[in-house]
């Protein structure tokens, strides 16, 4: 019967599959398997995280974005002036921080449902840089060039003290982004998943089935930007500083670099992404310090130029199996 | 009683052209109207004029006695405007069952939900395999639409304009480029709506349009030539000029 | 306030010279190229070689210096954007930015950090007065070439057959190769020329614009700016725009210091709000 199979692939379209499993088992594991790699591997779950908020953006509302930095930035500064004001708990903090980076994302997303593709980079662009400006006037609040200084981050929920080792804050790391990431990976399994996926896929079509496009996408694009200020109040609460850096253009350049590696629209590709390329850059930095951007540079170069699909078409592929499709 | 949609003097303008020049069109409730007219006549840029997709430079349109010219595409979608395209448009990367299921979660005022499975709710299976089944599509429900055959993929774009319960139906050429073996398969679907529905049929197959139409419109170059039964319409010389040209060409 | 509009119109000639051939490479060949403001700074740091090393004549050294970025911005269209033409945006984006750091990092090492001045002739360092306005020789000398530059260009592509072909090559590059217009060729020569303009600008502007390795990237907005602003593929858009634009930011930054960086951006801002395709965009 045609409604029982309806059911069945319905229900099966959400369920976790094994390799997945397998994933975060592996992650959580590294905490107790890898114990000097904690500070590294804090740095990878933010990055992912990070990357993650831009593959909303980019991989599922195909929306071109130079300035995800701003929303980085947002909730680290948020999240640090707190703990500089004495509201050290970290949770509060990253609520704090990804809820006032989503308004932001909110009041922002008008900005890019209109014009081109490079229209939208204009304007995303733009953000970010207006936004590193205001950073760098208003010293008062951000600590301007020196940046934010006197930060003093709580235990985590009371109990857990930040190390030097990064073992807290590492575990502290994980667990948000586990959490997120269920959360995320049921939002986009949801109705209004399946239509925002519809409307990347084609727009006029979703339009011309009632859905309303811009409020769909203005969701996406506040949702990923609270996903990239948590991101950031991790950053700033694990490191307990927070520099002009959070919302620098190269932010946002190498988090795009990140998410290409990783491969978009398919959640995993950021934390993927985010692996390989920290790795690659404490390998290389450890190389070669001073010309980092160099190497960086020339790897986007020679990476569009041999062809994307032709580097990376594993990933895509690779998921598609574990879909089982 | 007013029609299920008309149009007043609705003209499009690209810079110098005119594409739809002063079109008056009237639908009553339950008709079965087919629009043609030879190609250019602008038939297509009167669809996306009626659906939303192209502001117009003058005119209005009504939808049941309201006013629709102002109105989002979306919205007239929800008000039970929907139509077909002439070249299909459809997600490549979902499934045919997905497809349908997110016209009918849109129908049933639930495609904005963020915490609920996509398809949980019974109503929108159960109607999607109805639809399904009544295109003949239940057996492909899971494959990628991108890979599916052309004559599939047209049904498809019929089934989603119905999975979205339509009061007023405009289908753009639904049997365009569809293999004869594949083209009942389309007939059926056409001759099969409701009666309540409100249908615009634009054809270039004089066979499907004498058929299925009760009322013909003629559009050539953007502008109404005539209207009437399709006895009226085929004896007019007229229109048999404008498809086969006069002596003078 | 005069010398602010003179000023303004100054800094707002150099942007037009810099973004023009920008709006080649983005209006026409739909190309979205970051890394213009490269050819930028190769005409900039040539001209600080040929002054300030090799004592070349200011003024000789400025046909020079575009000849110098015209030559790199054809190398690299020869070898590497042709590949990228018909490739998405995104991954333009990627490429472009790939050589924005790639040349940053390069003329970092080759030139180190600081920024650079062309030392600029004795007789361009005079001020006049005008109407109780100070006016400097050398500002005006940018109004003044930039100034033919841009009667120039409007000249070619509106009289010229060069420029009929060109037009028609913008307009739709299917139809001009149907008629015969060699179009892969029109591009690279246009792809040149702009190369050649933003290095003439970039050696010109240092002196306002202050010239070290980051320039790319802090120019980059601004010149994608004047083309947002503008509209895409003509000449008298980004014209406009890009004096607009710099008496706004010249003007803001005097009248108002601590905001003026700001403006530039709200004004961007602005118009994209209301005109998505620009201020003076045709259609």
């Amino acid at each position: 019967m045609t409604v029982g199979a309806a059911t069945a692939v319905l229900a099966r379209a959400g369920r976790w599959r094994w390799p997945e499993v397998v994933f975060w088992v592996a992650a959580g594991a590294s905490w107790f398997v890898l114990p000097e790699q904690h500070l590294l591997l804090n740095e990878i779950c933010i990055l992912g995280l990070f990357t993650l908020s831009l593959d909303l953006v980019l991989g599922f509302a195909g929306i071109i974005s130079l300035g995800h930095a701003a929303f980085f930035g947002c909730g680290a500064y948020i999240a640090g002036m707190l703990a500089r004001a004495g509201y050290g708990d970290p949770v509060l903090g990253l609520v704090a921080g990804g809820v006032g980076a989503g308004v932001l994302g909110f009041a922002t997303a008008f900005l890019v449902l209109r014009g081109s593709d490079l229209t939208r980079l204009m304007v995303t662009l733009s953000v970010s840089l207006v936004l590193f400006e205001l950073a760098n006037r208003l010293t008062f609040l951000t600590g301007g060039a020196d940046g934010l200084q006197g930060m003093a981050v709580g235990a985590v929920l009371g109990r857990f003290e930040f190390d030097i080792f990064g073992a807290v804050a590492h575990a502290y790391s994980l667990v948000v982004l586990f959490v997120l990431f269920v959360a995320i990976r049921w939002i986009m399994a949801s109705p209004f998943g399946v239509s925002v996926r519809a409307v990347k896929g084609n727009r006029l079509r979703a339009a011309a089935i009632g859905i309303p496009v811009n409020a769909r996408l203005v969701g996406i694009y506040a949702l990923a930007a609270l996903y990239a200020g948590v991101a950031g109040a991790l950053l700033a609460q694990t490191t307990q500083f927070v520099s002009l850096d959070v919302l620098a253009f190269h932010r946002s350049a190498e988090v795009m670099l990140t998410l290409v590696i990783g491969g978009t629209g398919m959640l995993y590709g950021g934390l993927v992404g985010a692996i390989l390329f920290k790795v690659a850059q404490d390998t290389l930095s450890n190389l070669t310090p001073e010309y980092w951007q160099f190497w960086l540079g020339l790897i986007f170069v020679a990476l569009v130029v041999v062809g994307r699909e032709r580097v990376f078409g594993w990933p895509a592929a690779l998921w598609a199996r574990v879909r089982g499709r | 009683m007013s029609a299920a949609l008309e149009t007043a003097g609705l003209t499009m303008r690209f810079g110098g052209l005119v594409a739809t020049n002063a079109v008056t069109l009237r639908l009553e409730r339950g008709a079965r109207h087919a629009l043609i007219g030879p190609n250019g006549a602008g038939k297509t840029t009167l669809i996306n004029l009626l659906t939303g997709v192209l502001a117009p430079s003058a005119g209005r349109i009504l939808m049941d006695g309201a006013d629709i010219t102002g109105l989002r595409a979306d919205r007239r979608v929800r008000r039970g405007l929907v139509r077909t395209f002439q070249i299909n448009q459809l997600f490549a990367d979902l499934t045919p069952l997905a497809t349908v299921a997110l016209a009918v979660s849109r129908r049933l005022g639930i495609d904005g939900r963020v915490l609920a499975r996509f398809g949980a709710d019974r109503r929108v299976v159960e109607e999607s395999a109805a639809v399904l089944e009544r295109f003949g599509l239940q057996g492909v429900m899971e494959v990628a639409v991108g890979t599916l055959a052309y004559g599939r993929q047209r049904l498809l774009e019929i089934a989603t304009a119905i999975a979205c319960g339509p009061r007023v139906l405009l289908l753009d050429e639904p049997a365009a480029g569809v293999p004869e073996g594949e083209r009942d398969d389309i007939l059926a679907a056409v001759a099969g709506l409701p009666d309540d529905v409100t249908v615009l049929l634009i054809e270039h197959d004089m066979d499907l349009v004498f058929r299925f139409a009760s009322r013909i419109t003629v559009l050539v170059n953007g502008a109404v030539l005539t209207e009437g039964v399709p006895e009226a319409i085929a004896a007019d010389p007229r229109v048999r000029a404008v498809y086969l040209g006069t002596d003078h060409d | 306030m005069l010398t602010i509009l003179f000023d303004g119109i100054a800094y707002g000639m150099i942007l037009f010279v810099l973004a023009v051939g920008l709006s080649v490479t983005l209006g026409v060949m739909n190309v979205i190229n970051l890394a213009h403001g490269t050819f930028a700074m190769v005409g900039g740091y040539a001209g600080v070689v040929l002054v300030n090393r090799w004592g070349v004549p200011f003024l000789a050294a400025l046909p020079l210096v575009a000849l110098v970025a015209a030559a790199v911005g054809l190398l690299l269209e020869r070898t590497l954007y042709v590949h990228v033409y018909a490739k998405s945006h995104l991954d333009q984006v990627l490429f472009t930015i790939g050589l924005v750091f790639v040349s940053v990092s390069v003329v970092s090492w080759a030139a180190g950090s600081q920024v650079v001045f062309i030392q600029l002739p004795e007789f361009l360092r005079t001020r006049f007065t005008v109407f109780g306005a100070s006016i400097g020789a050398y500002r005006l000398l940018i109004i003044v070439i930039c100034g033919v530059l841009a009667l120039v260009l409007q000249g070619v592509l509106a009289r010229t057959r060069f420029g009929a072909r060109l037009r028609a090559a913008v307009d739709d590059p299917v139809v001009a190769r149907g008629m015969g217009i060699d179009v892969a060729r029109l591009f690279m020569v246009m792809f040149a020329v702009g190369s050649g303009l933003a290095g003439l600008g970039g050696a010109l502007g240092a002196e306002i614009l202050g010239l070290d390795p980051s320039f790319p990237l802090k120019f980059m907005v601004y010149l994608l700016i004047v083309l947002t602003v503008g509209g895409g593929s003509s000449i008298t858009g980004p014209f406009c725009a890009a004096l607009l634009l710099g008496i706004a930011d010249v003007a803001g930054k005097y009248y108002l210091p601590s905001v003026g960086a700001f403006v530039i951006y709200s004004v961007m801002l602005a118009v994209l709000l209301v005109r998505p395709q620009g201020l003076f965009a045709p259609r």
